[in-house]
């Protein structure tokens, strides 16, 4: 039973200030035990506040980090799942899925989570998962229109996932429910 | 392992031979004894069924949720909800609550771990704790809670699996022939062929040779152990108990491991509870006061105070030390009572004392008249003042240290590291003997000790000492019924870590105060007539050691005798030379005994001519005598290790003590029996000595002035200074500081300042004869161990002896705290 935490694309503080209230008021530290964000945060206090919701904190780069030391790409493991994390900008066509099921296949994790279009994406793929968390405060897109600030949070229980999806519509939290199961056996 | 054997004390009739279902009874989970099986199955059915509803409603697992939740749903039930309903919330609320569950369950009993920390087990007992402390958020879950429950898991575990042992023994007793047979195509002709085999053979169906062989084995066995309890009307209700077709079917079988977990929380939740009896353990673990008790207390506190009335109830003197060291109840008893006694015995025991417990009913007594000053609103039932009883036995059980403790660190040491019991039986006896005591004094407000109180003392010690008894008919009736009933006591209180020199000071305190004492002594003169005491004494106790009998009737002809007036010095050389190697060893001691008595007699002979301060002329006489029983008694018993350690000890000391004042030639007897002969002839100094002196005008200051004299007479000031730091190898600090306290008096040597030393003195002398005191008591009350031994005629002798000697004792005792405090 473990919850896993995947939102980026926040551009604070250059295209928005701070993450919605209702989000905020949402995550609470103690319930999340993982939090992974393709990037874009974009200075070292997102990075702080993040950490101090749950310890372990794992950031790819995005064109716009401060920080230069995240890593381009990410994989690790949770329970019988294999994560993946990229930002999206350096896979062109910015969100195709074909392109990112190459690297996909490139990085052989069951579930990719990638941004950069800042809109909430979830494919079921060729056995695996690919994941966009959207952009957690709705920040401005140059090719994405009527952004929503969105996240995803990951319910990872033996073979199976349930991805629950935070979207503020009008100023209120709606909640999407997605069932994933990992097919017995596969690698 | 057979649950059986574990003796429920009371008749096979009133109780079960199964823990889990005595206790169950006991706790008011089931119907008692009268009760047909059917409605103890109703019972234990009804109880598990609680159990799983409130476990399915609290134990959420959000996974086995709806897959098909409404957009609406969802918005309420999501992982990061902030709704208090939603399930997620109750989730974490229970993970927060497990993860401190679960600090205390990885600690639980890890030397009987292969049950406890078993993952099953640990399971079971995480989910009772959980669903009681949901239930119960105003006390939630507090440490300790884990360890009430884990007898209870165990008791039924072990019961399941015994009823596991029977049922495969008395197969046949147990299953119904007709469930074996599944497949319903079978045809009559074989299934009447076939019945005929359960009964003859117990095995399954198949015809072969070896079914029969190994069917008639286990007939045999059958019809040999299918009485393992040896009770049928037992075994009967056990049989109808675990039927599967009985009331309730297999949800009321009485032992069913499946239903296991139920049956421990339904016994968590009535032990906790209380069932409206008057222990409700739960409220022990609250910190703030009750709801019912009006004098403001946690009940926690409420049951310590109660222990501390019950034991100033049952034993004054130790109940005081305890109150004048400061020691709380609460320091100790918080975990005895929290925890029924979990941490102090092993599960063994502990098992064997909450039978006893349990057995106590827990129905509250009504109280005649309610008082209102009294915090009138605490309850009280059998099982709370066993409990207290239990308490308190288990303090008299380590009396000795406990009073040999000069401060309150000491004590509690000993209390919160409580030492290992090997027969509990014993200290279940004692409580159970206490207990109308304790209930009687469960209403009385606890004796208050003033801590400065003095002079009312002086009057009750002359009251005592001529009504022969202590002024509550209680106490008196303790007294007596401590040598009746042998209350055990703590034998390796000898071998626990005291100071190295611990005995010798005892033994050296013990020579001065009775060298010095003017407290206790005859006002009688010299007499005479006890000179032939000598003699006879020493006769029949080396021709009488093998004779118990015999050493304790001379005992009491010398008490007939009055010896208290024995020119013992002359005699003392006498017996010395008389005494011959003893081929035994002890013999030897008891000759040793004897003669150092005798010269405890003659020491406190010096001051024939001093008014006794405080004490009854008969008292004395009657102490003396019974130090003299004392020693006898105490060699006669003979616990050979002790004696001969504490005396051989006792006479290195002595013997080096006595080298720096009197520096004679050693006498080429025996090496053991040096020592007292330089006692002998020290005596003969002293009492060569006081002879000729004129009775000076203090009595209290008299027998300073002889010691001085004599200390004086023997070596001058500086030796004395000198051979202190000399000598103290064997010595403490207190005979040392006594020695450099004389030495300085006689340095100074002046009679202006003879007050202020000679106070100085009494206070340090006061303190050694309590020292003294605490010796002699712990050796009284640690003989009536080996009482078993003896005939009964002697054991009724001695007992008398003992009674008096205990009370001479607590006279002794305020006399010496009023020394003390001059």
């Amino acid at each position: 039973m473990v919850l896993v935490l995947a939102l980026g694309d926040l551009h604070i503080p250059h295209r928005a200030a701070d993450l919605p209230a209702k989000f905020k008021s949402m995550l609470v530290p103690g319930k999340i035990q993982h939090i992974l964000s393709p990037g874009n945060l974009c200075i070292k206090e997102v990075h702080d506040y993040l950490k101090s919701l749950c310890g372990d904190v794992h950031i790819t780069r995005g064109e716009y980090d401060d920080d230069s030391r995240y890593p381009e790409t990410k994989q690790l493991t949770i329970g019988a799942f294999k994560l993946g994390i990229c930002h999206g900008h350096q896979v062109i066509p910015w969100g195709d899925l074909e392109s990112l099921a190459m690297l996909q296949r490139q990085l052989d994790v069951d579930i990719l989570i990638t941004g950069h279009t800042h809109q909430f994406k979830a494919y079921k793929h060729e056995g695996g998962v690919i994941i966009n968390p959207g952009s957690a405060t709705g920040a401005y897109s140059s090719i994405t229109y009527d952004i929503n600030p969105s996240f995803v949070l990951m319910d990872i229980d033996g073979l199976r996932v349930v991805v629950y999806v935070y979207e503020l519509i009008d100023g209120e939290v709606k909640v999407d429910k997605i069932d994933f199961k990992k097919a017995q056996g596969s690698s | 392992e057979s649950n059986t054997t574990h003796g429920i004390s009371q008749s096979n009739n009133k109780n079960w031979k199964l823990r889990g279902v005595q206790w169950r009874v006991d706790l008011d989970v089931l119907p008692r004894k009268p009760a047909p099986v059917d409605e103890l199955r109703r019972a234990a059915a009804d109880g598990r069924r609680r159990y799983a509803e409130l476990r399915r409603r609290l134990l959420v697992d959000p996974h086995l949720m709806e897959n098909c939740q409404t957009q609406a749903q969802l918005n309420q039930d999501n992982p990061l909800s902030l709704d208090p309903e939603s399930v997620w919330g109750q989730y974490f609320r229970n993970t927060e609550l497990e993860r401190t569950i679960d600090k205390d369950l990885m600690r639980l009993y890890p030397e009987n771990g292969s049950f406890f920390q078993s993952p099953g087990c640990q399971a079971i007992l995480r989910r009772i704790l959980l669903v009681w402390s949901l239930i119960h958020p105003e006390s939630s879950y507090r440490q300790g809670m884990h360890e009430l429950l884990a007898p209870l898991a165990y008791v039924l575990h072990v019961d399941v699996n015994h009823l596991q042992h029977i049922k495969y023994q008395c197969e046949d007793r147990f299953d119904d022939p007709f469930d074996r047979f599944s497949a319903p195509w079978t045809t009559i002709m074989e299934r009447s062929a076939n019945v005929s085999i359960p009964r003859a053979a117990g095995g399954k169906e198949t015809l072969s040779s070896n079914s029969n062989t190994e069917g008639t084995a286990r007939l045999g066995s059958t019809g040999a152990c299918c009485e393992p309890s040896g009770d049928d009307e037992d075994m009967q209700a056990l049989i109808l108990g675990s039927d599967n077709y009985g009331a309730e079917g297999e949800l009321g079988a009485l032992l069913s491991s499946r239903f296991l977990e139920h049956d421990a929380y339904c016994m968590f939740d009535a032990l906790l509870s209380g069932q409206k009896g008057a222990v409700v353990m739960a409220n022990y673990f609250l910190t703030s006061s009750g709801p019912s008790s009006f004098g403001g207390n946690p009940p926690v506190l409420e049951a310590s105070d109660a222990i501390y009335r019950a034991l100033a109830a049952v034993d004054k003197p130790l109940y005081m030390h305890l109150v004048e060291l400061g020691i709380e109840p609460q320091y100790f008893t918080l975990r005895w009572v929290r925890l029924l006694f979990g941490r102090e015995f092993l599960l063994e025991n502990l098992l064997l004392l909450w039978d006893a417990i349990f057995s106590a009913s827990n129905t509250p007594i009504s109280s005649g008249v309610e008082q209102e000053d009294f915090s009138s609103n605490i309850q009280y039932s059998a099982r709370s003042a066993f409990i207290s009883s239990l308490a308190v036995a288990m303090l008299l059980y380590v009396r000795p240290v406990l009073l040999a403790s000069p401060d309150a660190a000491g004590c509690l040491k000993r209390l919160l590291n409580y030492p290992q019991i090997s027969d509990i039986t014993n200290l279940i006896e004692t409580a159970k003997f206490l207990q109308p005591l304790v209930q009687a004094a469960a209403r009385t407000p606890a004796p208050s000790v003033p801590r400065t109180v003095r002079t009312p003392e002086k009057k009750r010690t002359l009251k005592h000492s001529i009504s022969g008894s202590i002024s509550p008919p209680i106490g008196q009736s303790v007294l007596l019924a401590f040598q009746e009933q042998s209350i055990p006591c703590s034998p390796d209180f000898l071998r626990m870590s005291l100071p190295d020199g611990y005995w010798e000071e005892k033994w050296t305190h013990s020579i001065l105060q009775k060298f010095i004492s003017g407290e206790v002594m005859d006002a009688q003169g010299i007499d005479s007539a006890g000179k032939g005491y000598t003699a006879q004494m020493t006769v029949k106790y080396s021709a009488g050691k093998e004779e118990t009998g015999n050493a304790t009737q001379s005992t009491l002809q010398v008490n007939d005798q009055h010896v208290n007036a024995v020119d013992l010095a002359l005699k003392g050389s006498e017996v010395c030379n008389w005494m011959e190697p003893a081929g035994n060893d002890e013999d030897q001691l008891l000759l040793q005994e004897c003669f150092m008595s005798k010269h405890n007699f003659n020491l406190q002979k010096q001051d024939s001519d001093m008014q006794p301060e405080y004490s009854h002329p008969q008292s004395s006489a009657e102490s003396t005598k019974i130090a003299v029983e004392l020693e006898v008694t105490r060699t006669i018993h003979a616990h050979g290790s002790y004696v001969e350690q504490s005396i051989v000890q006792a006479e290195r000391s002595l013997k080096d003590y006595k080298s720096a004042h009197h520096p004679m030639p050693r006498s080429p007897s025996i090496a053991s029996i040096e020592g007292v002969e330089e006692i002998s002839q020290t005596t003969n100094d002293l009492s060569f000595s006081d002879k000729p002196k004129p009775s000076p005008p203090s009595s209290k200051l008299n027998w300073v002035w002889n010691f001085r004299k004599n200390t004086t007479g023997e070596k001058t000031v500086e030796n004395v200074a000198r051979d202190v730091p000399k000598s103290g190898n064997d010595r403490n600090f207190d005979s040392s500081d006594l020695e450099e306290d004389l030495a300085a008096e006689q340095m100074v040597s002046s009679p202006g300042k003879s007050t202020r030393m000679h106070n100085d003195t009494l206070q340090a002398l006061g303190q050694s004869m309590l020292d003294h005191i605490q010796v002699v008591e712990s050796s009284l009350s640690w003989t009536p161990d080996l009482e078993h031994e003896e005939q009964s005629s002697q054991a009724s002798l001695h007992r008398k002896g003992c009674t008096a000697v205990l009370i001479a004792l607590a006279e002794l005792r305020k006399i010496s705290i009023t020394l003390q405090h001059m």
